[in-house]
């Protein structure tokens, strides 16, 4: 599994689809779909949402990760980045920043390419690439 | 050259900015100035920035809209810094109140870089917290990223500034030449 990580708005879909040569069918997209949808399309965009589906299922997302893990060897999937604002003013949003937060360190953690994208831009996390030139 | 620096609040982007302006010895040397000035806090905030230019040679232009025709306007040649380009898109946004403000926005720029030698742009990362629930602010967040991918793909150079370090995603040599 490869795993994509970046601000909004960043161009990380546009990066993917050109970078590993896939097409919009290959996109499933969890702000659009529930995880029960999916069919084995290889990108999973929007990997962020996975935590509001499983708090609205009252799920542990962790849970599901374990599960689905093994079928997503080949995919690509596509989180954001959410922990660098304010610190939010309810709860429920304080407890879902806080968990894409871990959602995106295990994911990060069993990943076997990290990539952050800043203005379109790669930049390989790991293996770790000494940045680049 | 393009060169585009992006980064938090009071990260640094201008300091480093400005150095790269000044490094490229060329004249004139401006400095593209995009705050429209509604309060006292937002003036204190332009003598300050004023303050730490002095000195460095700058001719201030001030563009918070019209950037197409004020590019339009300059002699060829020469070095400018824009500060910075969040600014320019409130601006346009939400008081010129334009429909396609990133295409205003990116058409002034290009015009920028075809009329200068150098442009220097300072831009901000406002995007790694959740999506705002606010229409307005997600179009603002959409255009702002656009504005920023595009600009990337079409500088030499692009720095992240963290802490006042800069993190090179394009053109390091290029960037280490010019600070050196």
């Amino acid at each position: 599994m490869k795993l994509v990580i970046g601000g909004y708005a960043q161009g990380r879909l546009a990066y993917v689809l050109q970078q590993y040569e896939k097409q919009t069918e290959d996109v499933f997209d969890l702000a659009e779909h529930s995880i029960f949808e999916w069919n084995r399309q290889t990108i999973l965009y929007h990997m962020e949402e996975l935590a509001t589906q499983a708090e609205q299922e009252s799920q542990s997302v962790f849970d599901w990760l374990e599960r689905y893990l093994p079928l997503w060897n080949d995919c690509i999937l596509i989180t954001q980045e959410v922990g660098c604002g304010l610190v939010p003013i309810t709860p429920e949003e304080r407890q879902w920043r806080e968990t894409v937060g871990r959602m995106n360190i295990w994911l990060a953690a069993q990943a076997e390419t990290v990539e952050r994208i800043f203005c379109g831009l790669s930049m390989q996390l790991f293996p770790s690439s000494g940045g680049v030139v | 050259m393009q060169i585009l620096i992006s980064g938090g609040s009071a990260s640094g982007k201008s300091q480093l900015a400005e150095q790269l302006a000044v490094n490229r010895s060329q004249t004139p040397l401006y400095y593209f100035a995009t705050m429209q000035i509604w309060d006292a806090e937002c003036a204190e905030r332009v003598t300050q920035h004023r303050r730490q230019r002095t000195g460095k040679g700058f001719q201030t232009i001030e563009v918070p809209d019209h950037l197409l025709q004020t590019a339009q306007s300059l002699p060829t040649g020469g070095c400018g810094l824009l500060e910075c380009v969040s600014n320019l898109l409130s601006n346009e946004q939400f008081c010129v109140q334009q429909t396609h403000p990133a295409e205003i926005i990116l058409d002034g720029i290009a015009a920028l870089h075809n009329h200068l030698d150098t442009l220097v742009i300072v831009t901000n990362e406002v995007f790694t917290d959740r999506v705002p629930q606010d229409a307005a602010m997600q179009a603002y967040l959409q255009q702002l990223g656009r504005i920023n991918c595009t600009l990337a793909e079409r500088s030499e150079i692009v720095i992240e500034v963290c802490s006042g370090i800069p993190v090179c995603w394009k053109g390091a040599a290029l960037f280490h030449e010019i600070l050196s």
